[in-house]
């Protein structure tokens, strides 16, 4: 029995200078949640829809052209709903041959037919996810490539979410403050085109002025625009700072497009306002220089997620190296608009489901505030434990600030995340830390009183409050579980507290309470009175 | 020796009781009236919509900042003093309107861009535009940029800066303060003086939720309350080998839970996610009281078997009085505590618990040890031992 104790003082010593290792010192140890820290914590949708649209429009030109070489061409073809595709005006003597042909080489699509001539292929379900779930991959990748770039340190960037909302990524941004410019930089498609302005017949390239409404410009056209023409929207500022928007004319094609960067950073236009400048790879720069050869004189559209930035006339011709300028570019904006052309276009839009940023004055405040209730709360116990049980109430204390060493220690140890909610969560620790010995204290009393020695007393309070110890905190452990399990962001950290607050709790009051006890009785075994 | 009840024997689980169930059952009937009737200030966790909380150094006027809004067509928006009144701060809220698309400034998330652009006075949006910055508002990054071209040590004087802010809540309260701020040096406290600006508020935090996250958060609410009851159910019964038991020991949680929540509907606090969380603490530290309860019944019912079974439970409860007492007591000290000092944030947590835990106490004798008394009573139980 006399070793027995030794060990047991022994291995709760080792424990609490473990422990206190562990945190000191906690401004570094203790890893704290965004919503102390500051930060912007966001969970974004991968508009996966955007991704099997796109898919839609390449295959339609490649099934064009397919039925086209073998003289099979429909009238008209177009997009039925998100995923599938509508081939109208075939010849029905030949629609056997279609059929044929399509399924040989376009497999990914289910054909049936709605109507004589008609053709309705359905992208089949496991091709739609196949696309949905390399969208979101893509995108993540993406993104983790944005924010690497943009220098943000211990970022979170992951997946979430199965099955109908495999579609969700996560991104905790710790210590950044400026949640406009970060949307901007996370969620912006970025992607990049060069497009040849098709100006109406008759005007002169440079004299041509974009209108500010799309039915004006199909006039220019004589009321329709060609075929491969499409009109694009320029937003710009006027001398009197209103915006207003005005629309280009430009071929649906794009000879270049961002794919084809080598690199791009920040940089000035003549007048020394800030500017991109891009590097194509070696490829795109022949092509760029056809282009610009074949084209001079003409104007060049520089389109950026179906907006124009700008059109300037090609003056000479362009190799490898450009510039981007006139779009209204701040050093940030043009910053940030190198910095997404470097990491690559998102496959699809994002949306934003959720966003939450805490700024760093009130992350500080937070803790600040969080503390002082804490301290407060401990202190007011810690008085009332003493003045309750006198000699034993220290045990009680004693037992209180392991329970806070070992909580502490144990978030440093798993690198837990210290949230707003945790702190309430170590607030009730300290409150709920004496239940366990109060429970003990109070069977003692009762020994005590039916006139049981010091040392039976002692022995019986523990055994006898044993079960009800267990019984009490793994229920109060049940809901903490589950609110661990399937709760979201800061209130998984006030499950996560609480829950090892409780088991703390049980081992200080089975297992150090005693060793206290038990060594006081083994250094005065004939005691006869106990300070309870 | 302090004691509190020592030799009590408070007949509790006689006719008092039905005092008692009475008590409850009007508890019940009002929170659920309340429910009913007034229903919750859910918070922008489960309405979704936008909330953004700023910081002005001088006491805003809340009409000034609602005529600002409504006039960039921002609809309806809710704007909240919060905090002590020299806190100088304002939490602005706009809903989700569903049905409606979002207003100015397009989707989601970017209805607090909007707002914070609403805010700026005339002067302000000019000197925006001449280049000027604004130091309340500029992230480190931006300032450093800013400085950089006009500055060597562009990333000392913004990180001297941007710690003296957030040590003074996020706010400068003047131009005339840069130059007291200490680790920026003279020159550039003269180029901060005259070039940048000190607006007169500073963005404390911003929140948006859409409208899809919150109801999947209020289902994952209701599923979390109704798996935690069901495993508290079959660990009791589990225990105690009576599904009775069980029942009553939920019946007396469900009870806390209800009130607890009725007192926030009562109260008109915003029901957030941590008042969810606050919901199912209470279910742990309810469920806690009553096992000790139960538990000193069980081992009584062993050891005086030839007693009546009103009786029995009647000394447990007053066996375990005191300690029921005191662990609630130290439990409330922390939550009090944590009421006063805790800050806005946590208040309608703290609040929640308050409630919940005071319940909890009084529900594990007057619910839980009662209607095991009835059960037994009313359907000819018999507890057979285990």
């Amino acid at each position: 029995m006399n070793l027995d104790i030794r060990w047991r003082l022994l291995l709760t010593f080792a424990l609490l200078v473990l422990c206190g290792y562990l945190v000191y010192p906690p401004a570094e140890k203790i890893r704290l949640g965004l919503d102390l820290k500051g930060g912007i914590h966001m969970v974004m949708r991968v508009k996966t829809d955007d991704a099997v649209r796109a898919e839609i429009d390449l295959s339609q030109e490649r099934i064009r052209s397919a039925l086209g070489e073998k003289g099979l061409a429909p009238q008209r073809t177009s997009a039925d709903g998100t995923n599938a595709l509508l081939l109208e005006g075939i010849d029905p003597a030949r629609a056997g041959e279609v059929r044929d042909l399509l399924g040989r080489q376009f497999p990914q699509f289910q054909a049936s037919a709605p109507g004589p001539g008609r053709l309705r292929l359905q992208l089949r379900a496991a091709d739609e996810a196949g696309i949905r779930d390399s969208a979101v991959r893509q995108a993540l990748e993406t993104i983790r490539n944005r924010v690497d770039k943009f220098g943000v340190s211990e970022p979170t960037i992951q997946r979430q979410g199965t099955g109908a909302r495999a579609d969700r990524v996560l991104i905790q941004l710790p210590g950044v403050e400026d949640p406009e410019r970060v949307k901007d930089l996370i969620g912006s498609p970025a992607f990049l085109e060069w497009k040849l302005v098709k100006v109406p017949p008759g005007i002169v390239a440079d004299q041509f002025r974009a209108p500010d409404n799309p039915d004006a410009l199909s006039q220019m056209f004589g009321g329709a625009l060609p075929e491969d023409v499409e009109a694009l929207p320029q937003d710009l500022v006027g001398q009197d700072d209103k915006p207003f928007r005005v629309f280009w004319p430009v071929t649906r094609t794009s000879p270049i497009t961002g794919n084809d960067l080598k690199n791009a950073r920040r940089d000035q236009d003549r007048f020394g306002g800030p500017a991109v400048n891009f590097l194509l790879t070696a490829d795109a720069g022949r092509r760029f220089q056809n282009l610009t050869r074949q084209h001079q004189g003409q104007l060049l559209a520089i389109v950026l997620d179906r907006k124009i930035i700008s059109a300037p006339r090609i003056n000479a011709v362009i190799a490898d190296q450009g510039i981007i300028e006139g779009g209204n570019f701040t050093l940030e904006s043009a910053e940030d608009l190198a910095l997404k052309l470097r990491s690559g276009a998102l496959p699809a839009g994002m949306e934003i489901l959720e966003e939450r940023t805490v700024g760093p004055s009130l992350g500080a405040d937070s803790v600040r505030q969080g503390v002082v209730a804490s301290i407060v709360g401990s202190i007011i116990v810690i008085l009332f434990m003493l003045v309750y049980y006198r000699m034993a109430g220290g045990n009680a204390v004693f037992a209180l600030a392991c329970n806070i060493l070992i909580l502490l220690g144990a978030m440093a140890y798993f690198k837990s995340t210290l949230t707003l909610p945790g702190i309430a969560g170590i607030a009730l620790t300290i409150g709920m830390a004496v239940d366990a010995n109060v429970l003990v204290f109070e069977r003692m009393r009762e020994e005590l009183r039916n006139g049981r020695t010091v040392k039976a007393a002692v022995s019986a309070g523990f055994e006898k409050a044993l079960t009800t110890i267990v019984d009490s905190n793994v229920t109060t452990l049940i809901p903490a579980f589950f609110l661990y399990a399937k709760g979201t962001g800061p209130v998984r950290g006030f499950a996560l507290t609480l829950s090892v607050g409780i088991l703390a709790n049980l081992f200080t009051a089975v297992f150090v309470s005693r060793a206290l006890f038990d060594a006081l009785l083994t250094l005065r075994p004939r005691m006869e009175r106990l300070s309870i | 020796m302090l004691q509190v009840f020592t030799h009590v024997n408070f007949r509790m689980m006689y006719r008092t009781k039905w005092y008692f169930m009475a008590f409850s059952a009007l508890s019940i009937l009002v929170s659920a009236w309340f429910m009913a009737t007034r229903g919750f200030n859910y918070g922008i966790d489960f309405a979704g919509g936008t909330a953004v909380q700023l910081k002005f150094h001088e006491a805003p006027r809340v009409e000034d900042l609602r005529s600002a809004l409504e006039q960039a067509g921002l609809g309806d928006v809710s704007i909240q003093k919060i905090g002590d009144a020299d806190d100088n701060e304002v939490l602005i809220r706009v809903e989700q309107q569903r049905g409606k698309s979002v207003p100015a400034g397009g989707e989601g998330g970017e209805v607090s861009a909007a707002i914070l652009e609403a805010l700026k006075t005339p002067d302000e949006r000019a000197d925006a535009r001449a280049g000027t910055i604004d130091l309340n508002m500029a992230s480190r990054g931006v300032l450093q940029e800013w400085l950089s071209t006009r500055l060597p040590n562009a990333a000392e004087v913004a990180e001297a800066v941007v710690r003296y802010r957030t040590d003074h809540q996020g706010l400068l309260s003047s131009p005339g303060e840069i130059a007291s701020i200490p680790g920026v040096p003279p020159e550039a406290a003269a180029l901060l003086s005259s070039q940048a600006t000190v607006g007169r508020f500073a963005l404390r935090s911003v929140d948006f939720v859409g409208p899809t996250a919150g109801r999947e958060l209020l289902q994952n609410t209701a599923w979390l309350i109704l798996l935690s009851i069901l495993g508290i159910l079959v660990y009791v019964w589990f225990r105690f080998h009576k599904w009775m038991w069980g029942v009553t020991a939920i019946i007396a949680l469900v009870h806390d839970v209800f009130i607890a929540a009725g007192m926030i509907s009562l109260t008109g606090k915003e029901f957030s996610l941590t008042v969810v969380a606050a919901l199912l603490a209470i279910l742990g530290y309810s469920i806690n009281d009553t096992i000790v309860v139960f538990d000193r019944i069980r081992e009584n019912l062993r050891l005086y078997r030839e007693h009546e079974f009103e009786e029995i439970v009647n000394a447990s409860v007053n066996q375990t009085l005191s300690r029921t007492m005191l662990t609630s007591l130290s439990l409330l000290v922390a939550i009090v505590a944590l009421l006063m000092f805790g800050g806005e944030k946590l208040n309608p947590m703290s609040f929640c618990l308050l409630v919940g835990v005071g319940f909890g106490a009084y529900s594990s004798v007057f619910v839980a040890a009662a209607l095991l008394v009835i059960a037994y009573r009313r359907l000819g139980l018999k507890y057979v031992k285990a």
